[in-house]
C-alpha cells in the first residue's frame, strides 16, 4: 500500500499541494483528475518519491526511502529518454539502470505497445507519439508493485490510445496498482476503481 | 547488464550529438593546419627552422660585434638562420615590409657601455605580421641569448664594483670589466654549447616551440570534451532526475561517463597526432611516455568536464563555465608557468595545475624525457584526476538524487 499523509509542496509563495493525505491499496486503480496547475503532476511527483515534500511523507508497503522507491514505476508527462539511442537500446539502458536488463520485458513491451515498426530508430528520429510510447515502456521496465503515469495519453493518437488501455489492463490484472493523471478520463476512468479530483491542491471529490 | 555496456551507450550518446562530436574531434585539425601553415618555411626546410633575418649594428664596441657574431654565425653554421647586415634603418624595414627577411634586428648605438652603466638595454624587433611566428622564435631566440649574457654581466658588475668600493682605479675596473665580460663570451657561452645538445641559442628546437605545440594539444584536449559536459548537465538536470535510479547503478554510470569521455579525448588525440606530424618539429622520441600521458590527460579532463557539468544545472551554462575556465587556465599556463615571484596561491595552483602539468608532460615526453619531471607532471594528474572524481560523484549523486 502506498501511503501520503499530510503531503505539502509549495514553490515560493504558491501552494501547489496543500496538506493532501492519500492512500492506494494493492491492485487498486485510482484516477487523478483536474485542471493545469491543479497539483496534479507535483503530487504524482511526491509520490513516485522524485520531488521533495516541504511537509508530510510517503511510505510504500511500510517502508521508505529508496527500498520504497524500488517498489514503483513511475512515468512522468516530459519525455525521460536518450535521445541518442534506439527505443530498445533505451528500454535495456533503463532496465539496467534500475536493476537488470529484462530483453523478455523489452520485447513485452514492444508488442503490447506496437513499437515493431519503430523499435530500431533512435529517439529524436521518432513522432510524437511514437515518443510517448517509448517513453511509457522504459518507465515499466524493471520489477514494480505501483505504476504512477502522469498523463500518459497526452499526445497520443486513437490507435496509440488502444494500446495503452490495452497494457495499463493486463498491468491491473497481474495486481500492480496504479495512479493515473488525465485532462480527459474517457479511456481511463473505465479502466480505475475510483476517481479523485484536484482543484488548487486540494481534494474537491 | 556490465558496465561495458553502459560505456557502449555512452560513447554512443556522446558521438550521437553528430555535429558537436564532430567539432569536438575534427576541431583540432583546422587548428594544427593554421599552425603548421604559419609554420611552411620550417616545414619545407629540411634543416628545420630557417629564419631569415637582416641586422643592423651600430654599436661599435668589440665585445657587441662578438657577441653578435658568436649569437647569429653560431645559427647560421648550423642552418637555422640567414642573416644580411644593412647599413640604414630603412633598408632593414623595407626589407620587412617587402618580405625578403622576416625579422630586422637594430642594436642602436652605445649598447655596450649602456650595459656597463647597468641600464636596461633596448635592442629593437621589426617584423611582418605575415612572419609573427618566426620573428617571434627569431626574437625569443636572442632574447634568451642575451638573458643568460646579461646575467654575466650582472654578475661582472656586481664584483668589479665591489673592487672598486675597495680602490681599484677606474683603469682597472674598466680591464676587470672588459676581460669579465671576454671570460663570459670565450668560456661561459661556449661552455654552454658543450653542455647542451643545442647549444646556449635554442632557434630549431626551441623551448617555445616545444610549449606552444604542447599548449596547442592540451587546449584541444580540453575543449574536446565540450560534450561530455553538456550531455552530463543535461543528465542530471533532465533525464536522471525524472526516473529512479539506484546509487550503485548510477556509480555504474558515472564511471562509464568518464570512461567514454576520456574515449572520446583520445580519439581527439588520435585526429590530433597525425595531423600534427605535418609540422617537421614535433617528434615522438618517448612514444610511451607521451601515450600515457594522453591517457591520464583524457581521463583528468573527462572527470573535470564530469565536475563542471554535473556543477550547473543547464548544459549551456556548463559549456560557457567550461569554457571561461579553460580559456583562464591556458591563459595562466601560457604566462605565468615560467614566471617567478608569482603570489603564493598563485604559484600553488600553477604547481597542481593540470593544464600545467598536461602541456608540461607533451613538452617534455616529446623531445627529451627528463624523468623526474614526467614523474612528477603524471603524479600532479594523477592527484587532479582522484580529487575530481570524487568531487564529481559526489554531486552527481546529489543532483540526480532526490
Amino acid at each position: 500500500m502506498i501511503e501520503a499523509k499530510g503531503l505539502v509542496k509549495k514553490y515560493g509563495n504558491f501552494t501547489a499541494v496543500d496538506n493532501l493525505s492519500l492512500t492506494l491499496e494493492k491492485g487498486e486503480g485510482v484516477a487523478l483528475l483536474g485542471i493545469n496547475g491543479s497539483g496534479k503532476s507535483t503530487l504524482l511527483g511526491m509520490l513516485a518519491m522524485i520531488l521533495k515534500p516541504d511537509a508530510g511523507e510517503v511510505t510504500v508497503d511500510g517502508l521508505k526511502g529508496k527500498k520504497a522507491k524500488a517498489k514503483i514505476a513511475y512515468v512522468p508527462q516530459d519525455i525521460v529518454l536518450f535521445e541518442e539511442l534506439t527505443v530498445m537500446e533505451n528500454l535495456y539502458a533503463w532496465s539496467s539502470l534500475k536493476g537488470k536488463a529484462n530483453v523478455e520485458r523489452a520485447e513485452y513491451l514492444v508488442n503490447e505497445l506496437e513499437m515493431d515498426s519503430f523499435k530500431r530508430k533512435r529517439i529524436d528520429r521518432l513522432s510524437g507519439g511514437q515518443r510517448r510510447r517509448a517513453n511509457l515502456a522504459a518507465g515499466l521496465m524493471g520489477d514494480f508493485d505501483y505504476l504512477l503515469l502522469d498523463e500518459p495519453l497526452a499526445g497520443i493518437d486513437a490507435y496509440g490510445g488502444e494500446c495503452i488501455e490495452k497494457l495499463l489492463k493486463r498491468e491491473k490484472e497481474r495486481g500492480c496498482a496504479m495512479i493515473i493523471t488525465e485532462h480527459n478520463p474517457t479511456i481511463i476512468l473505465p479502466l480505475m476503481d475510483r476517481s479523485i479530483k484536484l482543484e488548487r491542491g486540494r481534494f474537491v471529490e | 547488464m556490465k558496465i561495458f555496456s553502459f560505456i557502449f551507450y555512452d560513447i554512443k550518446r556522446l558521438f550521437g550529438h553528430g555535429k558537436t562530436a564532430f567539432l569536438a574531434v575534427f576541431s583540432p585539425i583546422p587548428v594544427i593546419i593554421m599552425f603548421a601553415v604559419f609554420l611552411a618555411p620550417m616545414i619545407v626546410s629540411e634543416k628545420g627552422l630557417a629564419v631569415s633575418g637582416a641586422v643592423l649594428n651600430e654599436d661599435d664596441s668589440e665585445m657587441v660585434k662578438q657577441l653578435m657574431n658568436l649569437t647569429i654565425n653560431y645559427e647560421i653554421d648550423r642552418g637555422n638562420l640567414s642573416m644580411y647586415p644593412v647599413k640604414t634603418t630603412e633598408i632593414g624595414k623595407k626589407l620587412v615590409s617587402d618580405g625578403k627577411v622576416a625579422v630586422f634586428l637594430y642594436v642602436p648605438a652605445e649598447t655596450y657601455i649602456t650595459t656597463m652603466s647597468g641600464e636596461k638595454v633596448t635592442i629593437d624587433f621589426y617584423y611582418a605580421p605575415s612572419h609573427a611566428f618566426e620573428a617571434l622564435i627569431f626574437e625569443e631566440g636572442i632574447k634568451s641569448s642575451l638573458s643568460v649574457f646579461g646575467q654575466g654581466i650582472r654578475a661582472v658588475y656586481v664584483a668589479a664594483d665591489i673592487a672598486k668600493r675597495h680602490g681599484l682605479s677606474d683603469e682597472d675596473f674598466y680591464r676587470i670589466w672588459n676581460d669579465g665580460v671576454n671570460d663570459l663570451i670565450d668560456i661561459y657561452i661556449h661552455r654552454g654549447r658543450t653542455i647542451g645538445k643545442d647549444g646556449m641559442f635554442l632557434f630549431g628546437g626551441s623551448y617555445h616551440f616545444r610549449y606552444m605545440v604542447a599548449l596547442l594539444f592540451t587546449a584541444c584536449a580540453f575543449f574536446s570534451s565540450f560534450p561530455i559536459m553538456y550531455l552530463t548537465s543535461l543528465d542530471l538536470s533532465e533525464t536522471f532526475k525524472k526516473r529512479s535510479i539506484s546509487d550503485k547503478r548510477l556509480f555504474a554510470y558515472f564511471i562509464s561517463r568518464i570512461i567514454s569521455g576520456a574515449v572520446l579525448i583520445m580519439f581527439a588525440f588520435l585526429i590530433m597526432f597525425p595531423v600534427a606530424r605535418l609540422i617537421k618539429q614535433i617528434k615522438f622520441n618517448f612514444a610511451l611516455s607521451v601515450l600515457a600521458g594522453v591517457v591520464l590527460l583524457s581521463f583528468t579532463f573527462s572527470s573535470l568536464a564530469v565536475l563542471i557539468g554535473s556543477i550547473f544545472k543547464k548544459g549551456q551554462s556548463a559549456l560557457w563555465a567550461g569554457l571561461y575556465f579553460g580559456t583562464v587556465s591556458m591563459v595562466g599556463v601560457t604566462f605565468l608557468s615560467d614566471k617567478t615571484g608569482l603570489p603564493l596561491p598563485v604559484t600553488f595552483f600553477m604547481r597542481i595545475s593540470p593544464f600545467r602539468a598536461g602541456v608540461s608532460i607533451f613538452s617534455n615526453a616529446m623531445y627529451t624525457l627528463m624523468t623526474e619531471r614526467y614523474v612528477m607532471d603524471m603524479l600532479v594528474l594523477l592527484g587532479a584526476f582522484v580529487v575530481f572524481f570524487i568531487a564529481g560523484f559526489v554531486i552527481y549523486r546529489k543532483r540526480s538524487a532526490l
